[in-house]
């Protein structure tokens, strides 16, 4: 009896380790039934009590709480009887929220999603086709080349609504004219750390989150790119091992704080707190700099440029599950939310570009610290499409990092990255 | 009539030995049927689940064999993460048993403080393990992290330490905050053990003139041997399978240094949406992990 019982406690360890791990992933056979009793209670329900989900990232961190809140509540004053619920979710966890959504049978209507997730999205058959919806009508609002980052393969999978540039942030006090290309660049920052050792000339973001956008600034200022036209994955060509060891040797002085560890938030807070000479983001970086400009007194330049000038296309989308039951009703959602008066407050939270032709005509893009942001928007390349944006993501992150702190040659890691996600 | 008393006495007979074989399995058959509804499903789906190719949508799945195992076996990843889990495994358990055991010496020790310093101990256990590790993740920041800045202070280091973007060195912090958070139980076992140990022995081996070394070498080791081998299976169990603080730490990070394979299943099953590969991988560890309970359960019955 005895070996029985502690068989059985065995065998409770093992399964109970087990299923801290693997518990989210076992799909119930239940699905189908579970669906045939959604669908059979959904179409008894008109759309006077009908709920739709709205999968944002970021949401419970403050990231466009306000503004969503807002179209939400117009919707819903709208569409009486119909109700938007917010699903939050971090942004390093959205993909492995999505799964364990779809697994629960419990797929939000619509997700916003960085638009360079489109393409696994449409893969999997995740991301509804939109394309029937783009009219003439609808066209004429949006501008057109941001509207197209939503489309893969010629199909129309992502809405954009929110679409970022970038610029150079500076210290005013500590360097008098803002570099303009590379050399200037490293020259800059070499000359800044020299007469302060305290602070480090420049940054170079590497986080799982932002730091392949702001590393794509790199790749396409030196003519390369991380996927050629036929969507196949560029990793190691000679253009990119020339970016890896540019930015190289900006580690090599010890001209930058730590590029595995440094994310794109970080670097406002070095910069602020006078750790910092010179980096690259956003507007939205103007809030925290601007309460330590007393201190930290800073400019925004255009970005230096490589071979040439370029920059990454960032945009943010809504999509439409595949699988929603009120598809329809999702699409109003976000053709509603496209309207000037939700759209502007949307654009305007974090400094972000017009998705509306009409916003160009707004008031703060006639700002000099705007219009540096501005200025490269027409050298701007979009963000890669593939398949599997976080393996790719990752492979590159791990291989930059590898050769950036010499752990390999840039030539070396690259290849390993190209060749761990060909496999 | 003899004969009819005869065939009752038989019956009656034969249901008492009827009972007596079987009455133990009817009362352990609640205990049975939870355990297979709440362990053994689950493992069976798992298991299962690796010869499928299952859609993330609508969860068909279409029965592809091996296929699963022939590709995660393939996969350039699989061997060093294979080898990084096993290492990680024994540095973290060799520091949990090591430390657990010291910590337990004192404790079990007529020592000033012992009381308070088992109540101190039991403290991480009572701790959420990602509000351990993203404490842990503030303290050991290689910018502003605590650890940096007080030994600055102190004038032990002038440059900061780079604790979770070096890989070696993020792969022993991992391990340190794995060990941190596993103390107080591996600790109280090896305590709930020395305290089992007849005071006795050790008065009548004092007498004789042993040393403490001497106490400790032939009277401790040898009593303390089986909880030992008990809590080496446990611990070695509970490590492999390590997740929320390697996740929330490193993300298994820098440059891949610590992506176990826990971390790896989690990547194949929410990041590639490859579910019949996470399965597969999921049936890896089953194997390995039953090995270990097997083990557990060997000591389990030699002890009977």
């Amino acid at each position: 009896m005895k070996k029985i019982l502690s068989f059985s406690l065995a065998g409770m360890m093992l399964a109970s380790t087990l299923l801290a791990g693997c518990s989210t992933t076992a799909k119930t056979e239940s699905t189908e039934a579970n669906k045939e009793v959604a669908e059979s209670t959904t179409a008894g329900i008109s759309s006077e009590n009908t709920v739709i989900k709205l999968l944002v990232p970021g949401y419970d961190g403050g990231y466009l709480k306000e503004q969503l809140d807002n179209g939400i509540a117009g919707f819903e004053k709208e569409n009486e009887g119909v109700k938007v619920e917010i699903v939050s979710v971090g942004w390093d966890e959205l993909n492995s929220k999505i799964v364990s959504l779809y697994q629960a049978d419990d797929a939000p209507d619509i997700m916003l999603t960085g638009s360079r997730t489109l393409k696994q999205l449409a893969t999997l058959g995740i991301a509804e086709d939109l394309s029937a919806h783009i009219t003439d009508e609808f066209k004429a609002n949006r501008v057109e080349s941001v509207l197209a980052t939503g489309s893969v393969d010629g199909k129309q999978y992502g809405i954009p609504m929110a679409f970022s540039s970038r610029a150079l942030y500076y210290r005013s006090d500590l360097i008098e004219t803002p570099p303009t290309n590379w050399d200037e660049l490293l020259a800059t920052a070499k000359e800044v750390h020299s007469s302060n050792p305290d602070v480090y000339g420049f940054a170079i973001p590497t986080d799982i989150t932002s730091g392949t956008d702001e590393l794509l600034n790199f790749i396409y200022q030196n003519g390369g790119a991380l996927v050629d036209d036929k969507g196949e994955i560029t990793f190691d060509t000679e253009a990119n091992v020339g970016t890896l060891e540019y930015l190289k040797q900006f580690n090599d002085e010890k001209l930058v704080p730590d590029v595995v560890s440094t994310a794109r938030g970080d670097q406002a807070t070095l910069f602020a707190n006078g750790n910092l000479a010179m980096f690259v983001s956003g507007p939205w970086e103007k809030e925290t700099l601007d309460k330590a400009a007393d201190t930290a007194p800073y400019k925004v330049a255009v970005l230096p440029e490589g071979k040439q000038k370029a920059e990454t296309l960032v945009t943010d989308s809504y999509v439409i599950s595949s699988i929603s039951k009120n598809k329809d009703l999702a699409w109003k959602f976000v053709e509603f939310m496209g309207q000037p008066e939700y759209q502007r407050p949307v654009s305007e939270a974090f400094g972000w570009f017009p998705i509306l032709k009409e916003e160009f005509e707004d008031e703060r893009f006639k700002t000099e610290f705007m219009q540096a942001f501005a200025a490269s928007i027409e050298y701007g390349i979009s963000e890669p499409q593939v398949e599997d944006w976080d393996s790719f993501n990752k492979a590159f992150l791990t291989a930059v990092q590898k050769a950036l702190t010499g752990e390999m040659g840039a030539k070396e890691a690259l290849d390993e990255a190209q060749s761990e996600i060909a496999k | 009539m003899r004969h009819s008393l005869k065939s009752q006495n038989k019956v009656s007979s034969n249901r008492a030995n009827f009972q007596k074989r079987f009455q133990p399995y009817i009362l352990l058959l609640p205990l049975f049927v939870v355990v297979a509804l709440l362990f053994g499903y689950p493992i069976y789906r798992i298991i299962s689940g690796s010869f499928f190719k299952i859609a993330i949508i609508n969860g068909e799945m279409d029965f592809v064999g091996l296929e699963n195992f022939k590709k995660v076996f393939s996969a350039k990843f699989f061997l060093p993460t294979l080898s990084l889990t096993f290492r990680y495994a024994i540095v973290t358990v060799f520091l949990k048993l090591s430390l657990g055991f010291v910590m337990a010496l004192f404790m079990n020790s007529d020592m000033y403080f012992s009381k308070f310093l088992k109540f101190m101990s039991l403290l991480p256990w009572a701790m959420q393990q990602v509000a351990v590790a993203v404490i842990w993740k503030w303290i050991l920041d290689g910018n502003y992290g605590y650890l940096n800045f007080y030994l600055q202070k102190l004038g032990l280091m002038h440059e900061n330490i780079s604790f979770l973007s070096n890989p070696g060195m993020a792969f022993f912090a991992a391990s340190f905050v794995d060990t941190w958070l596993g103390l107080p139980m591996v600790s109280m076992i090896f305590m709930a053990g020395l305290s089992n140990i007849n005071s006795s022995l050790y008065e009548s081996a004092k007498i004789d003139g042993a040393g403490v070394i001497s106490r400790f070498i032939h009277i401790t080791c040898p009593c303390i041997k089986r909880v030992f081998l008990v809590t080496l299976t446990l611990v070695s169990i509970w490590t492999f399978n390590s997740f929320n603080v390697i996740f929330v730490l490193t993300g298994g990070g820098p440059m891949r240094s610590t992506e176990t394979l826990m971390l790896k299943i989690y990547e194949q099953a929410f990041s590639k949406f490859n579910l019949g590969a996470a399965y597969a991988l999921s049936s890896v560890v089953v194997i390995i992990l039953f090995i270990f309970t097997m083990l557990y359960y060997k000591l389990e019955v030699e002890e009977d």
